[in-house]
């Protein structure tokens, strides 16, 4: 920028003394200057509500597919029915017995008594007389003491004076009850010979 | 009802912009357009709507007075050409005041018998306060060529209000 010479410098501060004319009302451009301001600045205030309500649902959504991706990736992969059959059945295989056709050890010893039962001889003695109030295990237990002859020698009952139950062939759904204990006991049967012997 | 103190100094800083700027910005928008108030205001008022403030305000001005002058101007000769040759600008652009050692009415001709390259170059530098940087930003030349027309500009009026006294004597 070169610089002005002297005497057009002069000229340039003798320019610049006169102001320029103009009608423009200033007070009512003032005014209008205010309210364009107020204007605007509410208009940003709803733009940045607005941008911030946009951003919160858009990263809700983000969020919400985030966690379904993720609940799909977690979950077993899709396999075809004779897959899903196999699996079934070997899931059926390994689980614990609540199902209602397989028994537990327990269960499974009371039902092998007294073939297999380790426990004490005794055991028939404490299940008479444990049921001694039923009436069917008293006349039993009468029967056995009349053929047996003196004393309780008769209640000295071994397991092997008991024939060994076949296995059932297929599980039961529930424990025998007393009343079918005594039913299968007080049977009429020839295969007790031993009563009567 | 509460004030807000930002807002206040705010309104302070736009009444003096107003109150600085407009004299000048209205003088430029005369070099094109006749309705130089109204594109003033409607400037001042695209600028107060700016949700974010430009960093050179002036110069931002001058750049939207001079797009909307140069608008109106089009629009101003497609609808009364005519009307328009009959009463061109013969209002003075300079306000009268005691002790001026130049006449108003011979600046204004002056002035107005410059190319227009050379008259928004003047006005903007010397009733606008704006740099060549500025000048150049706004019209598209480089800051050189602003200056190189400023300073022809200088001297083509000062030759000329040295003629048009003697002319009018005549």
């Amino acid at each position: 920028m070169n610089e002005l010479p002297d005497d057009l410098r002069a000229f340039e501060a003798s320019l610049s003394q006169i102001s320029p004319k103009s009608s423009l009302d200033t007070d009512r451009l003032i005014f209008e200057s205010g309210y364009a301001a107020a204007i605007a600045d509410r208009k940003a205030r709803q733009t940045a509500r607005a941008t911030v309500t946009i951003v919160g649902s858009a990263l809700a959504g983000v969020a919400a597919t985030l966690m379904a991706v993720f609940a799909l990736r977690t979950q077993d992969p899709p396999m075809p029915p004779s897959a899903a059959v196999a699996n079934d059945t070997q899931r059926q295989d390994a689980s614990p017995s609540t199902d209602v056709n397989s028994e537990s050890p327990r269960v499974a010893e009371r039902r092998a008594w007294p073939a297999s039962s380790p426990r004490s001889p005794l055991i028939a003695n404490e299940f008479v007389e444990a049921s001694a109030d039923s009436f069917g295990t008293l006349r039993w237990r009468q029967r056995l003491i009349q053929s047996a002859g003196d004393g309780d020698v008769a209640l000295d009952i071994l397991p092997d004076s008991f024939p060994s139950r076949p296995a059932a062939s297929e599980p039961r759904a529930a424990l025998p009850t007393n009343l079918q204990w005594q039913r299968e006991l007080l049977r009429d049967d020839s295969s007790r010979e031993w009563v009567n012997s | 009802m509460m004030r807000n103190p930002s807002r206040d100094a705010k309104t302070l800083r736009d009444t003096d912009l107003i109150r600085r700027l407009a004299p000048g910005l209205v003088l430029y928008a005369r070099q094109w357009s006749r309705n130089a108030e109204d594109v003033v205001q409607d400037a001042f008022l695209k600028l107060f709507r700016q949700q974010v403030q430009p960093d050179n305000v002036s110069a931002w001005l001058y750049r939207v007075v001079r797009h909307d002058a140069m608008n109106s101007a089009r629009s101003d000769s497609r609808r009364d050409r005519h009307e328009r040759l009959a009463s061109e600008f013969r209002q003075t652009w300079f306000e009268p005041a005691p002790g001026q050692s130049l006449d108003i009415e011979i600046v204004t001709d002056a002035l107005q018998s410059q190319p227009l390259e050379l008259r928004e170059t003047i006005v903007a530098r010397l009733w606008g306060g704006l740099s060549f940087d500025e000048i150049a930003l706004i019209t598209g030349a480089s800051p050189s060529t602003a200056s190189r027309r400023y300073r022809a500009g200088l001297e083509a009026l000062r030759e000329q209000l040295r003629v048009l006294p003697e002319e009018k004597d005549k």
